[in-house]
């Protein structure tokens, strides 16, 4: 088959666009998180995290690396081959890590250990640089003027993105405008509206309880801790300049009454991220972490500050215990080990960085009181299977089934009833998760959990537990954005299943031990994909007998749980054979010599008689579609039709024939009648 | 859309200032009073524009009121000089959502230019030829945004010379078992100058040859050619395949779809698949052709069980199209095998993570041979 002439080269080419130019796979590109604050003494970088970040990640590396104009990458090595799988891999996490069971204390110590492992000096330098540039420097030009700083803060030095939302102290000496205030009918241009509103969706197992009622107290009670610290501290000029800024703000339609700020020598804090993007990801990334991670985390923060003085009071503990260090023979490392045991908001700030950039969820706790859970969401599931142009996301559950916003509910955010949840963790572990963080919800979640079984819908689960179907619906969404189940229409042993196209087969061979332990005396891992590799199939037939029934519907449970298997679903189009179209084009010929006077029927598709049509939309059809599908009917019984017509709107390549049982209430076995009897005007295809 | 470029210095007694912006009044407010506000605020980002030390000879980027401002701010140390510097930046203002990487290196080419020209004569810190920086600015603004490039000569030696080039994503990664196929017609689009393993190799990019193969043929480095069809996919001449095969199996994806409601890419389909030009092929039996096609039926079953509906169709075109396409997909084999039953060079092959067209590829041999070399081991093959 050594053909080296031309002869299948056709003068034709396939066009193909690019559809996953950019894929989202999991990837912050986080570098650091600084905290950078401003006194009257001028800006600093209170703390940052990791304390040497990388200037460089391997995600641009990656881009660069692939990139074929790049000459010196890559050509001295023959097994390029396996360098591109291991950059890919560490460039995108992997889809299926995102959601390891790792208890959170062992992560958080051993990344901390492994920092400060490395070799350093051990004094900490007096010029300390920082991503390249001192510290002072940094500070400085991250530290922007208050009336610029509305909002969101970008900018970029070379391929280093800088991203914060600064938050600036208000004239009257607040961090933020209280509800009264707000009363007042100002526009306030940095506080969206949903301030408060918004983070109760996004909270961790502990919802919200806000403290509205204490607020004015305490923030008082914060100002005067403050005020004893900061006596005489404050240079003249330096005042000056700082009631200058303020009469900045003035201009933003604020008439302070009096000056109570100069009590707090924290003018402004930011809490800045520093991100290095692939090129073209750059707006999507750094759109990411702003919306879900940097408001979320600044604003709770700006709320803390305006509670007690928060910010400012860590700012100076972690101040106290650098200038500490300076005076004792303490390294870099255990300097930052220290600060991050004693201050409540460096801890915070480190397990952000930490478990952000590895596409976790992180839960911090602050000020003693309030909890707050941020992630930037992850695809969990893609329906389009890449091809070997677009980028890899192998170990991504493969399925068209949607289970939000179908046609059957109200709206995007209701589950479909129809559905169930996969959980991602041993049940165990989830329950152990939620007795952990105790809130009102808690006893009713772990009921749920318990519940839940991937063979049984929401309706079957609710009318089993007793619990409501709205309440399932939010509890089972709770459950999915926490990362601790998938959604999934339930698993049925007449359904068919298949070795996923999607699943990360380099994960098989350490699959096959961990398989083996919790299935030990079924047949192996790579038997059953085995056995759901030959023509598809409906699963009960694998199924030896009645007995191993369970055994093996938790082993499917198991496999798609791991993407290593999906369901097969059937989907089908109306074509009307051209025999049916010539009898219909007849019959109206007749009609017209009979009746001359009729109108003549749209017959543009008429034309084509010599093939086959295929009727896109049969809920919409047109005039000549319906004349063909009354034709193909006509010697069906009553009972068949009526059915059929029901089953239409299922019929256009866009829904799983194997919901049209559930959705309309019909038997399956009068669903498969109906497919039988109209066998010749239908074609499936078989899918995800 | 460039918004407006500007050119600014620092001044020894006024600091940053803007000498030149287009269009006027875009950056500071203009001269005529009823022009409209300038659509920044320059003090509020001056520092980052004209910048310490430390940000200088580089790209700096800062938002501001839904703009984003390119700059390259350039310090030139010299006596001469008032305060024994001179920082000036040009800077390009964009919308804060436009993709920008393409102008990065408008702003690296216009600093490095007036570099050059500042430290040869005094250009930019000279009133005189200070003053035709307008018309040079003006002319590159509107000059990218109408032609995506200008050529526009400063002096006898000096040329404003941009392009914008889109900045593509990097290519998919190129295993030796994957089948280039060609976009265009590389053989007419290539000449003397390209490189030489290029030259070499393109002769044997038909569609069939692996990659592994091409090489071979070529007598080309195999790591060489693997670079070449990665630069080619690059700049999107070419896209990737898996070996075709008579006893592979194909099934359809979800994207299967698409093509009943794309009727170009119907058109495309038919006009790629046919045998002859005069074959007279009808879309839906097409279309049903691709919907049989099915996981465990292998093509050779598939092609006896539709012969019929074949006669005018060439079936390898056929599944390279539905490949390209991403309406079908090539079921992969994965063998399992026990490790200590197999021959020794296949034992760290069949761990159930390579798929037979690796092995293959990699032991030089036909899929039947490793079939053979499983035999007796207890062996299981995945289709994935």
């Amino acid at each position: 088959m050594s053909s080296t002439n031309n002869q299948y080269h056709h003068p034709k080419y396939i066009s193909r666009t690019n559809t996953q130019l950019t894929t989202l796979t999991p990837n912050s590109c986080l570098l650091a998180v600084l905290l950078v604050t401003r006194s009257s003494s001028g800006p600093t970088l209170t703390f940052h995290y990791p304390p040497r970040p990388r200037i460089e990640s391997p995600q641009t590396r990656n881009i660069r690396s692939q990139s074929p104009s790049d000459s010196s990458s890559s050509s001295s090595s023959s097994e390029d081959d396996d360098a591109d799988e291991t950059s890919r891999t560490t460039a995108t996490q992997q889809p299926g890590a995102a959601s390891d069971a790792e208890s959170r204390k062992t992560r958080f110590r051993r990344r901390d250990d492994s920092d400060a492992d490395r070799a350093e000096p051990k004094k900490p330098r007096s010029a300390e640089t920082v991503l390249g540039f001192k510290t002072e420097f940094l500070a400085d030009m991250l530290a922007p003027k208050a009336a610029a700083a509305r909002g969101r803060f970008e900018m970029s030095v070379d391929d280093i993105v800088y991203i914060g939302m600064p938050v600036h102290v208000r004239p009257d000496g607040t961090w933020r405008r209280s509800r009264k205030r707000k009363k007042k009918g100002d526009v306030e241009e940095d506080d969206d509206p949903d301030e408060d509103g918004d983070e109760g969706e996004n909270e961790g197992y502990a919802p919200e309880q806000e403290e509205e009622g204490q607020e004015g107290e305490e923030v008082e009670k914060g100002v005067e801790d403050l005020s004893i610290e900061d006596t005489g501290k404050v240079p003249e000029d330096e005042a000056t300049k700082a009631a200058d800024e303020d009469a900045d703000d003035e201009r933003e339609g604020e008439t302070p009454t009096e000056q109570t700020n100069t009590e707090s020598s924290m003018n402004m804090f930011h809490i800045v991220f520093v991100l290095n993007p692939p090129e073209l990801e750059y707006q999507a990334r750094t759109l990411q972490i702003y919306d879900y991670v940097v408001r979320r985390f600044s604003r709770t923060l700006k709320y803390e500050q305006d509670k007690d003085g928060y910010v400012w009071k860590e700012a100076e503990k972690i101040a106290r215990l650098k200038e500490q260090a300076a005076h004792e023979d303490i390294s870099y490392s255990e300097l930052w080990r220290k600060i991050i045991d004693n201050s409540n908001l460096a801890h915070a700030i480190s397990r952000i960085y930490i478990d952000i950039s590895q596409n976790k969820i992180a839960h911090i706790f602050l000020n003693n009181h309030r909890t707050l859970s941020v992630q930037i969401p992850i695809v969990t599931e893609i329906n389009r299977l890449p091809t070997l142009m677009d980028q890899p996301m192998p170990g991504l559950p493969l399925t068209t089934a949607n289970s939000f916003g179908d046609e059957e509910t109200e709206g995007d955010s209701i589950l479909a009833k129809h559905f169930t949840l996969l959980f991602l963790e041993d049940i165990e572990t989830i329950i152990k998760d939620i007795v952990a963080e105790p809130t009102e919800s808690s006893a009713s979640l772990a009921h749920f959990v318990k519940n839940v079984k991937p063979t049984q819908s929401f309706v079957q689960i609710s009318i089993q537990s007793g619990i409501a179907l709205h309440e399932i619906q939010v509890l089972a969404r709770h459950l999915i954005q926490w990362r601790k189940a998938r959604p999934i229409p339930p698993i049925h042993q007449r359904n068919t299943y298949i070795v996923s196209p999607n699943a990360d087969m380099k994960r098989v061979p350490q699959l096959i031990p961990v398989y083996s332990k919790t299935f030990p005396t079924m047949p192996g891992l790579e038997k059953m994909l085995g056995m759901l590799s030959g023509p598809p199939r409906s699963f009960a037939s694998f199924i030896p007998s009645k007995d191993h029934r369970g055994a093996y519907l938790e082993i499917l449970a198991w496999l798609i749980r791991h993407s290593l298997v999906t369901e097969l679903r059937t989907f089908a189009w109306i074509k009307i054979p051209r025999h049916i179209k010539q009898a219909v084009h007849e019959e109206r010929l007749r009609q017209r010599e009979e009746n001359p006077d009729s109108p003549a029927p749209d017959d543009d598709e008429d034309e084509m008689l010599d093939e086959d049509s295929f009727i896109l939309d049969p809920s919409k059809a047109s005039g000549i579609e319906s004349a063909w599908l009354e034709m193909a009917c006509r010697e069906h019984s009553s009972d068949v039709k009526a059915l059929f017509e029901r089953m239409l709107k299922y019929l256009n390549g866009q829904h799983a024939l194997e919901k049209i049982a559930v959705r309309e209430g019909i038997p399956r076995k009068e669903v498969r009648k109906v497919f039988s009897v109209m066998e010749k005007i239908i074609v499936y295809a078989k899918h995800w | 859309m460039i918004k407006s470029i500007f050119f600014s210095i620092f001044h020894p007694d006024k600091g940053p200032q803007v000498v030149h912006q287009v269009p006027d009044g875009a950056i500071t407010p203009s001269s005529a009073p009823h022009d409209p506000p300038p659509l920044i605020d320059f003090d509020q980002v001056s520092s980052h524009i004209i910048p310490k030390q430390e940000l200088c000879d580089r790209l700096v980027t800062i938002c501001t009121n839904k703009y984003r401002i390119l700059g390259y701010p350039v310090c030139i140390d010299d006596r001469r000089y008032t305060r024994n510097e001179f920082i000036f930046n040009f800077a390009i203002l964009l919308d804060e959502s436009d993709e920008f990487s393409t102008y990065k290196s408008v702003v690296r080419k216009l600093a490095k230019l007036f570099k050059a020209l500042e430290e040869q004569s005094g250009f930019l810190s000279t009133e005189e030829t200070r003053a035709g920086v307008y018309a040079l600015i003006e002319q590159v603004l509107e000059d990218l945004n109408n032609y995506s490039e200008c050529l526009i000569p400063i002096n006898e030696s000096n040329t404003i010379s941009i392009k914008l080039f889109p900045t593509y994503a990097p290519p998919p990664a190129v295993k030796p078992w994957f089948v280039p196929v060609s976009t265009v017609q590389l053989d007419l689009i290539m000449d003397v100058t390209w490189d030489l393993t290029m030259q070499k190799i393109v002769p044997y990019i038909d569609g069939i040859n692996s990659v592994r193969r091409i090489s071979e043929l070529a007598d080309a480095d195999p790591n060489l050619t693997k670079k070449a069809i990665s630069h080619l996919l690059y700049y999107g001449c070419l896209t990737l395949v898996d070996v075709f095969l008579f006893h592979a199996i194909y099934a359809v994806t979800a994207d299967i779809s698409t093509l009943l409601r794309d009727r170009q890419m119907q058109d495309e389909c038919i006009n790629y698949i046919k045998r002859t030009d005069s074959a007279v092929i009808k879309f839906p039996d097409v279309f049903t052709l691709f919907c049989s096609l099915s996981q465990g039926l292998s093509l050779k079953k598939w092609c006896m069980e539709h012969h019929r509906m074949l006669r005018d169709i060439d079936v390898r075109r056929f599944i390279t199209f539905g490949v390209i396409k991403g309406i079908i997909y090539r079921v992969q084999k994965y063998p399992v095998a026990q490790q200590n039953r197999v021959p020794t060079k296949l034992q760290a092959l069949v761990k159930g993570d390579r798929c037979f067209d690796e092995i293959c590829t990699e032991l030089q041999v036909s899929e039947m041979d490793v079939i053979k070399m499983l035999e007796g081991s207890d062996a299981t093959i995945i289709h994935r």
